[in-house]
């Protein structure tokens, strides 16, 4: 039998271990055998890092600052491929629309030079997120001047929006009605918390919809 | 091989390379010719870093450069490079039927420009990740999920592993490599472990198009063989959920 | 001279595509409360009075987006919004900030006006701005030029 996995899941751990190495350097040897195991983990180092699916940042191969157009298609390839690596937990057309989304929303006509594009970080965050909320309706997307990801529901007067930040922070806000009365509050928390804070306020008002958010 | 509702491949690969190079004109006239057909072209080089601590110097070896063409989902990916040609399919994976034939119409349009030219080897690669819930403190094994995992007695708790097999296969005069790591999980409360499958020939391999794609196809079925035979049921469970 | 700017009257407020909040079906249906925070190096927000153009509200809005677009890079897609002077201090007042809206007019837009005092990252207040206060929000290829 294998050993219990012993791995971060969520929250600051979470944040602490990854991304970091996948392998751990042992204690320095000066074996031949040292030396072979180093250059196996220098291996497999190497072949861990040549996924064909990986887009190269077009910056680091022209060695000079990035066009506006190639930092924008540089932000939205990475979007893309870290939404193929979980597309299997999405519905089809749950995935087509985020894109459309984001191709609206990076699109190099409506741009302005001084804006910060799409942060991967944030869109790992937004990813997690989703997939951990599981919300039926789709959210509106927005983007802040640091290039954090903003998803926004709207129902009526009632109001969520929530700004993902790197390691899984979700800084949120709402306005909406409890008992005929308007409730207002604001926050900043784990994407793994999220639920048990947004439960009082009975968040099926703004995820729940006929379409499919995730399967 | 059974149909997963959700199969847990991230990537899926065919390769062909070639025993010469080729010159940088003839990969700017593929990329070219297939232009038209990605929304994205992008510069690739594929190299290796190798540390010389004696001479306190770092080299830097360039192995096959070209371009990486992407559809505008990023989802389909052709590599046309110097020294090989490498359809890539991301998830979510279309199935072999379409993925195949997209590879083999690529092939055949690469041959019209280029001529023949004599081929190394031919490889399959499936890249899979297998992401384990491990939410209310339950324990988790890697046993439970993937037959192919390390196992030491005296290691009770483990947070992070990676491996490497290979070797012979017994059918077609192929070779298997399997790596296997844990990877950071995209979903909360997760824990992911990779299966990346390759199954190639690189000895002798065939060099007329019939017998290139006939042995592509049986690759196939070894490597399916090798995922059935990787993966326990309490994992399929998780591939049909 | 700064003018303090009336109660009865409004501000215009240029927005970026980015931070137009839409529905599910990318509809503009509001701003996003990050509409209202100061990016690094600014000290205040701006706006444009839109009685000072006219007393008339589409047409001082017209004038208003007119002249915001002599001074800034509007696109067609980014979007304008307008909020009441009177109630913009007043939602202030509830989270104990003072603003203070003066028109300190330039050149090509005479009637730019600086919302002075609002806090940084203030996310609750900005939210109420946007979800009471600047309710009325248009997409700039909407807004006709002045006659």
């Amino acid at each position: 039998m294998s050993a219990v996995l012993a791995v971060p899941t969520r929250g600051a751990e979470f944040a602490r271990a990854f991304p970091g190495p996948v392998l751990s350097p042992p204690s320095e040897g000066a074996s031949d055998d040292a030396k072979r195991i180093r250059d196996c983990l220098a291996e497999i180092k190497n072949w861990a890092s040549r996924r064909l699916g990986s887009a190269i940042d077009p910056r680091v191969l022209k060695r000079q600052p990035a066009s506006t157009t190639e930092r924008l298609h540089a932000a939205l390839a990475s979007a893309k491929v870290m939404t193929s690596e979980v597309v299997m937990h999405l519905d089809r057309e749950w995935r087509d629309r985020l894109f459309a989304q984001l191709d609206d929303l990076l699109a190099v006509e409506d741009w302005h030079e001084d804006d910060e594009p799409l942060l991967d970080e944030s869109f790992r965050t937004f990813l997690r997120l989703i997939l951990y909320q599981k919300p039926k309706r789709r959210p509106g997307l927005g983007l802040s001047h640091r290039g954090h990801l903003i998803a926004a529901w709207t129902a009526g007067a009632d109001r969520l929006t929530l700004e993902c930040a790197s390691d899984d922070t979700v800084r949120w806000v709402l306005s909406c009605e409890i008992n005929g009365e308007r409730e207002r509050a604001a926050g900043e928390t784990h994407v793994a918390r999220l639920p048990q804070i947004l439960q009082p306020y009975r968040p099926d008002r703004w995820f729940a919809d006929a379409d499919q958010a995730a399967g | 091989m059974p149909q997963y509702k959700r199969p847990p491949i991230t990537e899926a690969v065919i390769e062909i390379r070639f025993e010469q190079p080729f010159p940088r004109p003839e990969v700017d006239k593929l990329q070219q010719r297939f232009r038209s057909e990605y929304a994205f072209s992008e510069d690739f080089i594929a190299y290796e870093i190798s540390v010389n601590p004696a001479a306190r110097r770092a080299d830097f070896e360039e192995q096959s450069s070209g371009y990486k063409l992407s559809s505008a989902d990023r989802a389909d990916v052709l590599l046309v490079t110097s020294a090989h040609v490498t359809c890539s399919r991301l998830a979510p994976y279309v199935g072999w039927d379409r993925f195949r034939a997209r590879a083999e119409d690529h092939w055949r349009t690469w041959k019209r420009v280029t001529g023949y030219r004599k081929i190394s080897r031919i490889g399959v690669r499936f890249i899979n990740r297998i992401d384990i819930p491990v939410a209310g403190g339950e324990e988790v094994k890697i046993s439970d999920y993937l037959r192919v995992h390390p196992e030491a007695p005296a290691v009770k708790r483990m947070v992070s592993y990676a491996m490497q097999m290979s070797g012979p296969l017994e059918e077609d005069d192929c070779r298997f490599v399997i790596n296997s790591s844990l990877v950071p999980p995209p979903l909360v409360d997760h824990a992911s472990v990779i299966l990346d499958i390759d199954v190639s020939r690189a000895g002798d391999p065939p060099q007329k198009d019939d017998e290139i794609w006939a042995l592509i196809d049986r690759i196939r079925v070894h490597k399916n063989h090798i995922f059935e035979e990787s993966v326990t049921d309490k994992a399929r469970e998780l591939f049909n959920a | 001279m700064p003018t303090k700017l009336p109660a009865e009257d409004h501000v215009v407020r240029y927005v970026r595509k980015r931070l137009l909040r839409r529905d599910s079906d990318d509809n503009v249906i509001g701003v996003l409360p990050d509409a209202f925070n100061m990016r690094e190096g600014e000290k205040y927000l701006s706006s444009t009075w839109l009685e000072h153009f006219s007393q008339e509200y589409e047409k001082g809005l017209s004038a208003a987006a007119a002249a915001i677009s002599r001074q800034l890079d509007v696109k067609p897609r980014d979007g304008f919004t307008v909020g009441n002077v009177g109630k913009i201090v007043e939602t202030c007042e509830k989270f104990e900030v003072r603003v203070r809206l003066l028109n300190e007019g330039k050149p090509e837009n005479t009637g730019y006006s600086a919302i002075r005092g609002v806090p940084r990252d203030h996310i609750e207040l900005f939210e109420m701005l946007a979800a009471d206060v600047f309710i009325d929000t248009r997409v700039a290829a909407a807004i006709p030029a002045p006659a």
